[in-house]
């Protein structure tokens, strides 16, 4: 399923109960409104995190904890913020402890890293299929997409990683990254060159090899 | 306009739509069918198992994957 498919998927729910009033509903025991949460938001949250780490099972993990952290906050969520940037803002917060402590424990235990490998979830996605020429063609594809994504500096990967795999609105991913919108608008635009120019790069690396 | 990896060619992404439409193609990686379930069943059991809950408690408490399918 492509990107563009699951957002057309996500914008045609049944009749809509806003998250405030879900979360309300929650609070009242009802498990049911809370469960209509986690259906809403687990796709575009498990594919942001899966996409920061790199990890599959990692990002099961890490997806579980981050709306268990819901449900604990649920009590002290402040009504007026919107809960989709809430749960990208902790997503991003988790990916990033979970970075740093997998860094320390490959220096720790002097272990060659292969950023490569960290970085592309469809290199570590099982795959006990054979390869006919248009899958590969697919798979290319997306490695370098990944690749180009990989290449870019912290702060506009956010950004890009947001709107692409997170499917995130300029003012949500300016609330995750507590940016003005127009802040993560423009750091999007300035993204979209270095994408561009990385991919190029990539093509011209393989067109020599 | 679907894109190939030919497509990638040097000057054959030209403007920001082209790159938009590009990395709409960016594949959603499904998460296993088990993880609402998952997500459901810790969150069951830390609503049954604390009064007040408490952010620790409710990360020690999660359940790693494909529990809820393992037997009692």
């Amino acid at each position: 399923m492509s990107v563009r498919q699951v957002r057309e998927h996500i914008k045609t729910p049944t009749p809509e109960i806003s998250d405030g009033v879900l979360v309300k509903q929650t609070l009242a025991g009802d498990q049911d409104a809370f469960e209509i949460l986690v259906r809403r938001y687990h796709v575009p949250l498990f594919n942001f995190i899966c996409h920061c780490l790199g990890d599959y099972d990692q990002a099961c993990d890490v997806s579980q904890q981050v709306f268990l952290q819901l449900y604990v906050s649920m009590p002290t969520l402040r009504t007026g913020e919107p809960l989709k940037a809430w749960l990208f803002q902790v997503a991003r917060n988790r990916c990033l402890d979970e970075l740093r402590r997998k860094r320390a424990i490959h220096f720790s235990e002097l272990e060659a890293v292969n950023d490569e490998e960290d970085l592309s979830p469809l290199a570590i996605m099982p795959d006990n299929q054979p390869l006919p020429d248009e899958i590969a063609e697919h798979r290319d594809l997306q490695r370098s997409l990944q690749q180009a994504i990989a290449s870019l500096p912290p702060k506009f990967r956010s950004v890009v990683l947001l709107r692409y795999a997170g499917q995130l609105s300029f003012s949500e991913i300016g609330h995750t990254l507590n940016m003005p919108e127009a802040t993560a608008k423009t750091y999007f635009q300035r993204a979209r060159p270095l994408l561009r120019a990385a991919l190029a790069s990539q093509r011209q690396m393989s067109a020599v090899s | 306009m679907k894109y190939s990896i030919k497509s990638l060619l040097p000057g054959n992404i030209a403007s920001d739509e082209d790159v938009d439409l590009l990395f709409d193609q960016l594949e959603v990686i499904e998460p296993p069918p088990f993880l609402v379930e998952n997500i459901l069943a810790s969150v069951k059991r830390l609503s049954a198992g604390i009064a007040v809950p408490s952010q620790s408690r409710a990360i020690d408490g999660f359940i790693t994957r494909g529990d809820a399918y393992e037997p009692s």
